[in-house]
């Protein structure tokens, strides 16, 4: 047999490719995701739409135009960036498999990012398209921000999408210590919507709430870029946001790292 | 009847010793839940410290929905949710040869065989706060209504339910089916919102076609005095739950008679 030196890089592209194919092959579940997507944008632009029409004119700072955007962008998004348990790594460490991974030359912090990449590519693309078709029927008032805004938003979004996987990871890591893990995930389903402004934009809560809640690092994984996308933030609290979301990459990633090398030396795999 | 109930009995005692073994899970779950209810109606108070009305719907009437939405998620929830998501699972392992050969009738042995204990400490919450609001605002209402308010409920229950247990039925079908799911949880979860969010139109498709209108707006109005139609609403929502019923029935047994059992 020919052996073959295989870049880091070309290992992840494969896995990703891999996993965009995995996620294509289940054709129904995936056009039906279209719809599950499709009825929050409906349903939330007719809430909002009433409310406007019952003579509101500003809300906390944003119009009929720029709330409904930032529903759509979030129930867009929210999927995507939502910072829950990777039930993957959890089962690799409970089922033992992670010893079959940890004997093949790929950083497993790594090749999960490149699974998740492409699991979310897939369906972020595709549920683009289905809103863009739906903003340009339906919904009139979608704001589109100035040229210059769309490169510090999806910048905002990448570094969201960094950190979520991070956190996630290294909550999935717990599986080293405990079998039972659902209470973690039951946690999750409680603090993020309403930390990351999924439920409400931040701007609505009192503001001694959120100045607690920017102590975490929620508020940069949804909010953040939403406001970026309708110029709540620029210049310095736009820079610092952009600092906050690269420190608490920095400090998750330290976190992960330390709490993957004690979990190995608990790890024990049974069986072949 | 009584042959249903010691069944149902033997279940209820079952899912108690379960329950009781994931202390810290049932406590977070509690705790959500509370949470949960308590974003939802801060969603809508943000709302109403900037309007009124929302087309004829003031905070109270708002709030009164919401909670009266989520009593039918509880009460669905206790009974049926837990089991109608094992449905799949039970066909594709085949361990549900066990239930076939039990001399019950199987729609209800597998909808019912476990009751999910944790919405129960909820009820009360949703139940004071309705209450709550009936008695600060005054709604006039006979017990007549109230008597319809909860026929109303137990429809919706019931078209939950029947809705719930085709899509399992549906899922067995298929490899992977999440979304399905994902989607009547959407779907009722918007049951919450006030019909008056909706055009005409909207409201004859969410009234007739999807039933998010019958599922929380009908039972309420009967308290709240809204809905000019809900008498008629209510016939139609009783036909429409009971052709749920037997469409669920049919479709499951239909799936049924594609299975072979992989057990030994």
């Amino acid at each position: 047999m020919r052996s073959k030196n295989i870049s880091h890089e070309t290992v992840f592209l494969r896995v990703i490719a891999n996993s965009i194919k995995e996620t294509a092959a289940y054709r129904v579940n995936h056009v039906l995701s279209f719809l599950v997507i499709l009825l929050p944008l409906i349903f939330t632009s007719m809430l909002w739409t009433a409310v406007f029409a019952s003579g509101t004119g500003m809300m906390n700072g944003y119009s009929k135009s720029t709330i409904i955007t930032y529903y759509v962008l979030c129930i867009l998004l929210f999927d995507v960036l939502y910072p829950g348990l990777n039930y993957s790594v959890s089962a690799d460490i409970r089922d033992g498999k992670l010893s079959n991974l940890l004997i093949k030359p790929v950083n497993y912090l790594t090749y999960n990012f490149a699974i998740k990449v492409g699991l979310n590519l897939v369906y972020l693309l595709s549920s683009l398209l289905l809103a863009c078709i739906f903003v340009l029927l339906f919904i009139k008032s979608f704001y589109f921000p100035p040229a210059a805004r769309y490169l510090p938003f999806l910048l905002a979004v990448l570094l969201a999408f960094m950190l979520s996987y991070l956190i996630s990871f290294s909550l999935s890591l717990t599986a080293f210590w405990t079998e039972e893990i659902t209470w973690l995930q039951t946690l999750i389903d409680i603090l993020v919507p309403f930390t990351t402004g999924a439920i409400i934009p931040l701007a609505f809560f009192p503001k001694t709430l959120v100045s607690v809640i920017y102590l975490t690092p929620f508020p940069y994984i949804i909010n953040f870029p939403l406001d970026v996308y309708l110029g709540n933030k620029s210049g310095g609290p736009l820079l610092h946001g952009f600092l906050m979301q690269a420190l608490w990459l920095g400090a998750l990633y330290f976190a992960q790292a330390g709490l993957w090398r004690r979990g190995l030396k608990r790890y024990q795999a049974c069986g072949g | 009847m009584k042959h249903f109930l010691s069944v149902f009995r033997v279940s209820l005692r079952n899912s108690i010793y379960r329950e009781l073994q994931f202390g810290l899970n049932f406590v977070l779950q509690c705790v959500g839940n509370i949470l949960w209810l308590g974003f939802s109606l801060f969603f809508f108070y943000t709302i109403y410290q900037h309007t009124g009305l929302i087309n004829g719907w003031d905070m109270y009437q708002t709030f009164f929905l919401i909670n009266i939405n989520q009593l039918v998620i509880y009460m669905y929830q206790i009974f049926f949710a837990r089991n109608i998501s094992q449905l799949p699972g039970l066909v594709r392992e085949g361990t549900i040869d066990h239930y076939l050969i039990k001399p019950i009738d199987l729609q209800f042995l597998v909808s019912t065989r476990n009751v999910d204990f944790k919405p129960v400490f909820l009820l009360p919450l949703p139940l004071f706060i309705m209450a709550h609001i009936v008695k600060t605002r005054g709604y006039a209402f006979s017990g007549r209504d109230l008597a319809l308010c909860a026929a109303a409920f137990t429809i919706a229950v019931l078209i939950r339910y029947s809705i719930g247990f085709m899509i399992a039925a549906f899922a067995v079908l298929f490899t992977r089916i999440s979304a399905l799911n994902a989607i009547q949880n959407e779907f009722f979860k918007y049951a919450g919102y006030p019909a008056g969010i909706f055009t005409q139109t909207q409201q004859n498709f969410f009234t007739f076609l999807v039933p998010v209108i019958l599922i929380a707006n009908l039972p309420a109005s009967f308290v709240l005095g809204l809905l000019p139609n809900r008498y008629v609403l209510l016939l139609y929502a009783t036909l429409y739950s009971i052709i749920l019923l037997l469409l669920s029935r049919i479709f499951f047994y239909k799936v049924l008679g594609k299975y072979t059992s992989v057990s030994s």
